[in-house]
């Protein structure tokens, strides 16, 4: 990170390299073309470097952070282009398999990823898929659905709470 | 806002929707309560692996990581070159930069809070309006050490309203050439901008848009492109409705005088 912060060209490009692809996928799926990915990836990675002193390891993960980043503009800006772009549903079963070039430590991820989201009912993730990928509140959805706004928030968390417990069982064994 | 109300709006903040009023005093809170900020970094945590899932699918293309090279390294390094009447300036970004730092560390947000994020794009316009120039010349004196380069810099400037830019073009023999525009407070003007330059036969090259900008209206893009930029001077941002916002004319970097303490 103080390699980052100092504008090194390998620090930037080791970032890169470790989280481009991520950032870059969910560019493309939340925002649905390959133009607002690549800009979307140029504003997380100019972002970190700006929050790059206040990233404290301590209280959680690069990668968390740096996600955190990526999604909050991603959807930032697909709630300022609502109802013109907003992409289509992403459903866990329409996501690719492993994919060649792809590094292991990614693949990982991923496949950690995926395992801990089945832990969750169809249902379920398809609620929290609407909210992470379309970028809808649960006041949205509660409207939608016409089910009680109390209701649609202790499905987010129960959901968002398995996940949780899926992510610590795969890192106890 | 206590424990149990921060509890109930946390999902949503960890999937990044909360309502803004909501996000506030959530980071205010967690702030103070160690209980409720793990709470948060957990699902916050449970939330990106959503975004993990869809790792894999589609890669960008290899171009891309030059581009984000350029455009961390426009916004973060201060000139390490001295430039003509840079001195006084220099200090000046030294001062700034070292200001946005210290007020950033030891505030220790939960990630990437969106109230931060504000304060920094507003504190990151400010930087950027004073140090453009500086920033591009720093990029023009690393890529103007390479055989066969040559830079041209320039401040695009407003007929009307706040905005500010600067523009750099990176002409190299051996690769294709690149530009770099840096633009500030256009947060009012539609988008997509256009972004544009021309040669003095008024030949244009259509050279990319921007299609987002951050919460203070301004936004850093770096591009390579297919056609060469030589004699392309005149640039021209329009906003979405095809009215010039920025203009400027580019000039060749001046030599690099001598090394900065």
């Amino acid at each position: 990170m103080e390699g980052l912060l100092a504008g090194d060209d390998a620090a930037i490009r080791a970032l890169y390299a470790r989280f481009a692809r991520p950032v870059y996928t969910m560019g493309l799926r939340l925002l649905g073309s390959r133009e607002a990915a690549e800009e979307l990836t140029q504003d997380v990675f100019v972002t970190a470097w700006r929050k790059a002193a206040r990233f404290d390891p301590h209280r959680g993960r690069l990668s968390t952070w740096l996600m955190t980043i990526a999604h909050n503009q991603a959807i930032d800006r697909l709630r300022r282009e609502t109802g013109v772009t907003r992409p289509k549903l992403v459903l866990v079963d329409e996501m690719p398999e492993s994919a060649q070039s792809v590094d292991e430590d990614l693949l990982l991820e991923r496949d950690a990823a995926l395992r801990a989201i089945a832990s969750l009912s169809d249902a379920e993730r398809r609620l929290v898929l609407r909210t992470y990928f379309r970028g809808m509140t649960a006041r949205e959805i509660s409207e939608d659905d016409g089910i009680p706004l109390g209701t649609v928030k202790t499905r987010l968390r129960s959901a968002l709470i398995k996940v949780r417990l899926a992510n610590q069982q795969k890192e106890l064994s | 806002m206590n424990c149990a109300a921060v509890r109930d709006v946390l999902p949503e903040f960890a999937l990044g929707v909360a309502p803004s009023d909501d996000i506030n005093a959530v980071e205010l809170h967690v702030e103070t309560c160690a209980a409720c900020r793990k709470e948060a970094v957990d699902l916050q945590r449970a939330a990106t692996s959503f975004g993990y899932a869809l790792a894999g699918d589609g890669a960008p293309p290899e171009t891309l990581e030059q581009d984000v090279v350029d455009a961390v390294r426009g916004v973060a390094a201060p000139p390490r070159h001295a430039h003509p009447h840079s001195r006084g300036r220099r200090t000046g970004i030294a001062l700034l930069v070292a200001a946005v730092l210290v007020a950033s560390v030891g505030i220790g947000s939960v990630y990437a809070g969106r109230e931060e994020r504000l304060r920094l794009d507003a504190e990151r316009t400010q930087l950027a309006q004073q140090t453009a120039i500086d920033r591009l010349a720093f990029l023009a004196a690393q890529a103007g050490g390479q055989r066969n380069t040559h830079v041209l810099t320039g401040v695009l400037t407003a007929s009307s309203g706040a905005a500010t830019g600067s523009a750099v073009t990176i002409l190299t023999k051996d690769a294709e050439d690149q530009m770099i525009v840096v633009v500030n407070d256009l947060a009012e003007r539609a988008l997509p901008l256009d972004v544009s330059i021309s040669d003095t036969k008024g030949r244009r090259i259509d050279v990319g848009r921007i299609r987002s900008l951050d919460t203070s209206g301004g936004t850093t893009r770096a591009w390579r492109l297919q056609s060469s930029l030589a004699g392309f001077v005149d640039v021209i941002v329009r906003d979405g409705s095809g009215r010039i916002v920025l203009r400027g004319t580019l000039e060749a970097q001046t030599a690099v005088a001598s090394p900065s303490p």
